[in-house]
């Protein structure tokens, strides 16, 4: 039985926040977006909410010359609408415009859509095409985790039960560009069909293509990282043709399901066609 | 110059009282353990662990329903209170608890465990017309109310027809062009904000309170008297204010059920459906299958059609309101041609899905989307061309339409010019193919404005209007209260519109039907000349009407749409529609034009999002996550222009404008989408992915 024996808990430090976590069973609430309507329709019945919207040392976006930290109970709204963000990590500041919508956005918190895990959030591909990093923290220990090895499968990750993600670190890299777009044939308030976030180092010449990072949702379990589309547009100046040999390559990997967002085989072709778009964005057309 | 509607600001505020918010001394809650499966025999129940939990008052199954009274419906009376050893759909009711909170009701109705012995599913009406379909129900003609007979054929709810097939077979033989085609829409639910609710209050003295999401109070307190035998006088039904309807409040919804677990319990008990219940629950729109023929003949004119049209009613008859039991847009496909000879046939089956009822316009979105398409169709694989086509057909002044009846005017064409002249104001996305599109809607109206109401002076010289109808959102207290300030010439801060309990007037026949502004106004007209003629000494003024409008008469709407394709992935931009509509007078122009827009939304909706998405007998869109409605980002540029100067009806010459709007919208696009593309979409709702494909396919076909 649900609601009546559930303690809710509002600690006002980490600390506090991972004692309150001991339980057996405990859960953590950032906005609740996800949260609330699992627990509403008992697909989780915690016998301990722990909400962490009190707890200010969570909340914050802080850029500094290398970095951009952005604490694990910042809204979806603020980081879209964040300078910073928006100068220096455009795909993410797309990505978190894009999320279900305005009421959603200022609910929603970065910890909570990344602990969440669902593989068609729109937020995930964009960071991790940034090489964004996750910080946790339980009582014992402290770790950082690339994101690209957070995801373990739907709604999976590798966090333990008793930690808490704290903030989420981004490399600042030179001459790189980032971008996100979504496909939402629907409706703007659905889940996308296909998302691309996506990143391209050039050399310090400006002209050749050091690094660059292809990451999908909608189209997996997890988000899918293109790791041979990068590969295939190092050394290359981004050009179409080799945007559109990286976009090839998205469609050997996405592993995408029949559903009302689009059949597989479509899902596969709009991967291609939106991986591309994401590039062409990020190089500035 | 618009008032303000009469409920605007207790709604905006707040204040508003719906049926969820009424709280009454004692009252308990009522939960229920669904059916899982789409079609079962039940072969045991054990809701044992279900009584134990604390807190809970009782819980119960078919067996206990008081006096034995388990069947109801709005006119067939073939829907079980709870399921009596066998379930028809998956969420037919099996046991409810009755508990000291909604929480603890919930928690101990998961507790009950039912044991099935499953049987074969019907998940298709096409699968249900099979001669070895499995029969959903034994002997239909057995229930009250049945309109089918043991040799109606299987697993029929209700077949209406009109005109002769044989010549319309006949015609279309001798025809020069000819299209044949089969157009497909899903299930469909009305979307309405507030999710249905009840709290009935029955008590010793054999008196019945129901405070209901209903729109139509008066055939629920004659539902609820047959059904549990009691004193109609006794049966109150409670005035409410109405979270949305769209035709989905029409039903009893859960009344039956709470007024016999108040029976069984004696408190007031009261259920508020999750979301996710309402879409497994309540009755939304038919899916439908139809088939069109039409043919023209060298010069463009219709020479014959045959309409052919197979929907799914569900597990249940008992949520359509007609004598037919059936869907008039469905038999009214053509109203708006001119066909010498037209066959219609609307057959609405049993399945195992949810059972279907009334939404907004029943059966117009289905039919319009058929027919306007397949005459669409008709002009562009016929050279004709698919405006031509139109204006060759659509009937004029004098002219008899397919029924046999002459209105008082026809502005089919007016409109259709009227949309087309509109100017065009949204760009194309770049690299995006541009596309346009037409439909057109006609509806009569020939609803018989029974209803009553009553006046009465308030102090201050104010004007109290007591009436028998909810405020359902669609502005009806709002259009008494406009009748009334102009017909008296007072302001509207003086007139008060209440809506009483049904025990303090004698009838309504409800909301709905595009009849409250039409059927209200002859009896608020009557009750203002009464007014007028009152001696000085009188208090109160009281009037029941129940005669014919003027007419035959009827509306139009014809809808342009603009469509913007992506070539490279079949995604569509509905940049804008542009609805034509031919109204007379207008009482309210804000509540009006609400009704034009509000319109538009929904057949925009049905066109490109809207689908309970039903499948092997289980609907899978049960969240407004999954089950998608249009959002303000997704709704096209909406324009209007009004085709003004018509024939009203009614002491206010007005036409009725409710149920224009979103019956066109789907062929519009559909036919935008073909002129963009090639591409022929016959179902909907139309996926990116379907035109994906077909322009892959390259052809129209």
């Amino acid at each position: 039985m649900q609601s009546t024996e559930t303690e809710f808990l509002v600690p006002t430090s980490v600390s506090e926040a991972l004692e309150s976590i001991s339980k057996e069973d405990a859960i953590f609430l950032g906005g609740g977006t996800s949260t609330a309507l699992l627990y509403k329709t008992r697909l989780i019945e915690p016998s301990r909410v722990v909400w962490l919207g009190n707890v200010g040392e969570l909340k914050g976006i802080f850029a500094s010359d290398g970095e951009v930290k952005i604490g694990s109970m910042t809204t979806a709204a603020e980081i879209a609408a964040n300078r910073d963000i928006a100068r220096l990590l455009p795909g993410v500041c797309t990505a978190s415009g894009v999320i279900g919508n305005a009421r959603v956005r200022a609910m929603a918190t970065l910890g909570g859509a990344l602990a969440h895990a669902d593989p068609r959030q729109d937020m995930p591909p964009a960071l991790i095409a940034v090489g964004a990093e996750v910080s946790v923290k339980s009582s014992l220990s402290t770790r950082r985790i690339p994101l690209a090895e957070f995801y373990e499968g739907f709604l999976e990750t590798v966090l333990d039960p008793d930690e808490l993600i704290t903030e989420v670190t981004i490399p600042l890299v030179a001459n790189r560009r980032s971008a996100y777009i979504r496909y939402t044939p629907t409706s703007e308030g659905d889940y996308p069909t296909v998302g691309a976030g996506s990143s391209v180092t050039f050399g310090s010449d400006g002209k050749i293509i050091e690094a660059a990072s292809v990451v999908l949702c909608g189209v997996g379990s997890v988000p899918i990282i293109s790791n041979q589309a990068s590969q295939l547009l190092v050394g290359t100046t981004g050009d179409d043709a080799a945007l559109r040999r990286a976009a090839e390559a998205v469609r050997e990997i996405v592993e995408p399901q029949d559903d009302e967002r689009g059949s597989a085989a479509y899902k596969r072709e709009m991967a291609s066609i939106f991986a591309f778009r994401s590039l062409k964005s990020c190089l500035g057309s | 110059m618009s008032e303000r509607r009469i409920d605007a600001v207790a709604k905006a505020t707040g204040a508003a009282k719906y049926t969820a918010d009424v709280v009454l001394e004692g009252t308990t809650f009522a939960a229920v353990k669904r059916s899982d499966l789409p079609s079962a025999l039940i072969e045991e129940i054990d809701i044992s662990p279900a009584k134990e939990v604390d807190g809970v008052l009782g819980v119960f199954t078919a067996k206990d329903l008081p006096g034995g009274a388990n069947l109801y419906g709005r006119r067939v009376f073939d829907v079980p209170i709870l399921a009596d050893g066998r379930v028809r759909r998956v969420g037919d009711p099996i046991a409810a608890v009755v508990a000291t909170s909604r929480e603890i009701a919930e928690a101990a109705a998961e507790l009950i465990e039912v044991t099935y012995k499953e049987l074969t599913t019907v998940a298709t009406a096409r699968e249900a017309i099979q001669p070895d379909s499995p029969l959903i129900h034994d002997r239909p003609w057995e229930y009250a109310g049945a309109v089918v007979t043991p040799d109606s054929g299987r697993n029929i709810q209700s077949v209406d027809s009109h005109g002769s097939r044989e010549a319309a077979e006949s015609a279309l033989r001798n025809a020069v062009h000819v299209i044949d085609e089969t157009y497909f829409t899903p299930g469909d639910h009305q979307g309405y904000i507030e999710p249905q609710a009840c709290i009935a209050d029955y008590h010793a003295d054999g008196s019945l309170n129901v405070w209901n999401t209903n729109k139509s109070p008066y055939r629920l307190r004659d539902v609820l008297s047959s059904v549990f035998g009691l004193d109609p006088k006794k049966v109150e039904i409670m005035p409410t204010v109405l979270g949305g309807d769209f035709g989905g409040k029409g039903s009893p919804g859960d009344a039956p059920l709470c007024t016999a677990l108040s029976i069984l319990v004696g408190r007031p008990v009261k259920m508020v459906l999750r979301y996710s219940d309402d879409l497994l629950s309540t009755d939304g729109r038919h899916s439908s299958e139809i088939r069109v023929r039409l043919g023209i003949d060298a010069s463009g004119k219709l020479v014959g059609g045959i309409a052919e049209a197979l929907l799914d009613g569900g597990a249940y008859a008992g949520f359509k309101p007609v004598n037919t039991v059936n869907l008039h847009g469905i038999v009214d496909a053509a109203i708006a041609y001119r066909i010498p000879e037209f066959f219609v046939e609307s057959k609405i089956v049993y399945t195992n899905n949810q059972p279907k009822g009334h939404m907004r316009a029943p059966g117009s979105p289905q039919a319009a989307f058929a027919f306007e398409s397949a005459l669409d169709e008709l002009g562009r694989r016929s050279g004709i061309g698919p405006i031509k086509i139109r204006e060759l057909n659509l009937l004029s002044d004098g002219d008899v339409n397919p029924y046999g009846s002459v209105w008082l005017e026809y502005r089919g064409k007016e409109v259709l010019s009227l949309a087309m002249s509109q100017p065009k104001s949204v760009d194309v996305p770049e690299g995006w193919l541009h596309g346009e599109g037409v439909a057109i809607y006609a509806r009569s109206m020939a609803a018989v404005p029974k209803t009553s109401l009553r006046l009465r002076r308030g102090e201050n010289g104010k004007v109290i209007a007591e009436v028998p109808i909810p405020e359902n959102g669609a502005g009806g207290q709002t259009v008494v209260r406009e009748m009334i300030r102009t017909g008296l010439g007072i302001s509207a801060d003086k007139i008060e519109v209440n809506q009483v309990s049904t025990s303090l007037l004698p009838t309504d026949a409800g909301v709905g039907g595009s009849r409250v502004s039409l059927g209200v106004t002859v009896a608020v007209a009557n009750a203002i000349k009464l007014w007028k003629e009152m001696p000085a000494d009188q208090e109160v003024v009281e009037i029941t009407t129940d005669e014919g409008s003027d007419g035959p008469s009827g509306a139009y709407s014809a809808q342009l749409a603009r469509v913007a394709v992506d070539p490279m992935t079949g995604q569509l931009k509905v940049l804008e529609l542009i609805s034509a509509v031919d109204v007379a007078e207008i009482v309210n122009p804000k509540a009006h034009q609400m009704q034009i827009d509000g319109g538009a939304v929904m057949g925009f909706g049905f066109a490109v999002m809207e689908d309970l998405l039903e499948e092997g007998g289980q609907p899978w869109a049960l969240s407004m996550g999954e089950f998608k409605l249009p959002n303000v980002a997704d709704i096209p540029k909406l324009t209007t222009a009004l085709l003004r100067g018509g024939k009203g009806v009614g002491p206010n010459n007005i036409k009725a404008v409710g149920e224009l709007t979103n019956c066109p919208t789907g062929a519009a696009i559909a036919n935008a989408v073909e002129d963009a593309t090639g591409v022929r979409i016959r179902r909907l709702p139309i996926r990116a992915e379907t035109i994906y494909w077909g322009m892959k396919e390259g052809s129209a076909k």
